[in-house]
């Protein structure tokens, strides 16, 4: 259904790097990354708004850029920002049903109600949760198959977080193919069946979202009795390292035998450990960039 | 034409917000026609003949030559300059920014349909405000000049409204090429403020008068207008310009990244 392959954009300061991924009918797939990693980028050149310098971006076959007029009688495109025209709430939803042609009443009235919607009153004097429910109502409440959602989470209230959730689960279950991005493991682990981390426009993982956990590591905080003992240390073990002062932190994936083997050598004023939250596996992907 | 987006981008206020003005303008310069305030623009004309010759003085000898000085000469050119620039910025500019443009452009519909849209809105509103500037020219002549050669104020509408086209297209290309609404005020009122000042410079005697083939604006010639009621071949020449100025906005915005 959606489909990248070696997409390569260069812009401004970023860009996309060689990506490569697939969604298929009743999949959802979460890309990951901090501000600036790409992720609108990738969605804008699936909507056809921008020409990839490399590689193709398609949906259900159609050329994103070339067939985008066709891409749009299948695919529905939320950008982060809530875009809403200078009309009320009801008026909104009226233009885009007859502009877009496919929109569903039945759904959209489910999605008010579900999501508390208020639809009166002008769109640009509604409050930032309200004006971007309208758009994810407006977006959700379209009969298409490949939905390219950016950012649908952002700024909304846990009520209206859940019913968003139980409405991407529901048009997976009827075999639309979902495409969101999110700075936060949680939502795209709730709301996903698949997950991409990227950074600085490249791919770093694609996986199952169950995968996630398994790839989970423990993390253990060394304190040395000295900065030298520490340095040492972290010369002989060379994975994962991170050094501050006396303290070392190191993630291994399997048994601490071998750790505890190198440890015997040195002084250790202090050893914790445990399992890594899936959420720290997310920031070890993204090193420094997500501060 | 996506008759949803054309209506959705109207609107009344904001449309009233020109056109009064405009039909108050044509009311006051045939008001200015009346003897006593006649009287008073000829005697400044005394005291300042170049700034008459620059504003367009084409005599006063009747009501359809003293409206081409007053009216046609600069006010209304202005008027339709100021709103082709307010609207490139309202309709595509700004939309192209905020991601209106890109909700636009998620949809079955052709980039070019999109645009040609947003272009009968800008042409519309131009129509508009020859037709209110006319209607106040017209309600004031019936009050004041029943006599007034009536054809001649509607020749020199229509030969106006088909010469002034030239802006909304002119910014149309602009708004699609500009990156901001900056550059597009920025771009739009070098080109359009000084084709304007050129055609002014234009009118004064000497060598500055070749300048005027630098301006549309010299494809608006009234007196033919009014003397010569079949000289439409350069308002004519206007709408071509017109057309071919949409047909690259159109090239520009089909490869324009949202």
């Amino acid at each position: 259904m959606i489909r990248l392959e070696g997409l390569t954009l260069a812009y401004e300061e970023g860009g996309i790097h060689d990506l490569s991924l697939r969604v298929e009918a009743g999949e959802a797939l979460g890309v990951l990354g901090p501000a600036g990693a790409g992720k609108s980028l990738l969605l804008r050149v699936l909507a056809g708004h921008l020409p990839a310098d490399q590689g193709s971006a398609s949906i259900k076959g159609l050329d994103s850029w070339s067939q985008r007029q066709q891409v749009f009688r299948e695919a529905v495109y939320l950008p982060s920002t809530p875009a809403l025209e200078d009309m009320t709430g009801e008026a909104y939803l009226r233009f885009m049903a007859v502009y877009q042609g496919r929109f569903n009443p039945e759904k959209a009235r489910r999605l008010t109600e579900k999501m508390d919607i208020t639809l009166t009153g002008q769109c640009p004097r509604m409050s930032p949760e309200n004006r971007r429910k309208l758009s994810l109502l407006a977006a959700l409440s379209q009969d298409a198959s490949v939905f390219l959602l950016d950012e649908p989470f952002l700024g909304l209230s846990a009520l209206a977080r859940g019913a968003l959730m139980d409405t991407l689960r529901e048009l997976r279950g009827h075999g639309a193919a979902i495409l969101l991005t999110s700075h936060v493991l949680e939502e795209v682990r709730s709301a996903c069946t698949q997950v991409a981390i990227i950074r600085k426009g490249r791919l770093v993982v694609s996986q199952p979202v169950e995968a996630l956990s398994l790839t989970r590591q423990k993390v253990y905080h060394i304190t040395f009795a000295t900065a030298d003992e520490a340095a040492a240390f972290a010369r002989e073990w060379e994975n994962a390292v991170e050094l501050i002062g006396t303290r070392a932190l190191v993630a291994i994936p399997a048994s601490p035998q071998a750790l505890l083997r190198t440890l015997a050598r040195y002084q250790v004023h202090d050893l914790v450990g445990g399992r890594e939250e899936a959420e720290e596996g997310f920031l070890r992907y993204h090193g420094d960039d997500v501060l | 034409m996506i008759p949803t987006l054309f209506a959705s981008r109207l609107r009344a206020r904001h449309l009233l917000a020109w056109l009064l003005p405009a039909l108050l303008l044509g009311a006051l310069a045939v008001f200015l026609y009346t003897e006593a305030p006649l009287a008073q623009v000829r005697a400044l004309q005394g005291e300042l003949p170049e700034l008459f010759t620059v504003l367009g003085f084409y005599g006063d000898s009747s009501l359809p030559l003293f409206l081409l000085s007053y009216l046609y000469g600069l006010i209304l050119p202005l008027l339709s300059t100021l709103l082709a620039i307010h609207l490139a910025a309202r309709l595509i500019t700004r939309p192209l920014l905020d991601g209106r443009m890109a909700m636009l452009l998620s949809a079955s519909h052709s980039r070019g349909a999109v645009l040609l849209s947003l272009w009968w809105v800008m042409a519309l509103y131009h129509l508009l405000l020859a037709l209110a500037a006319l209607t106040g020219q017209v309600l004031m002549a019936l009050l004041l000049f029943p006599e007034a050669n009536l054809l001649a104020l509607l020749r020199l509408s229509g030969g106006f409204l088909a010469v002034s086209l030239v802006c909304p297209a002119l910014t149309l290309l602009l708004a699609c090429a500009s990156p901001d609404e900056r550059a597009l005020r920025r771009r739009g009122g070098l080109l359009l403020y000084g084709m304007l000042a050129l055609g002014l410079v234009a009118r004064l005697p000497g060598w500055t008068r070749w300048l005027r083939f630098a301006s549309f604006w010299s494809l608006f010639e009234g007196t033919r207008l009014i003397f010569n009621g079949a000289s439409w071949q350069l308002p004519l020449l206007a709408l071509a310009l017109t057309l071919v100025l949409i047909l690259f906005a159109l090239l520009s915005f089909r490869g324009r990244e949202v």
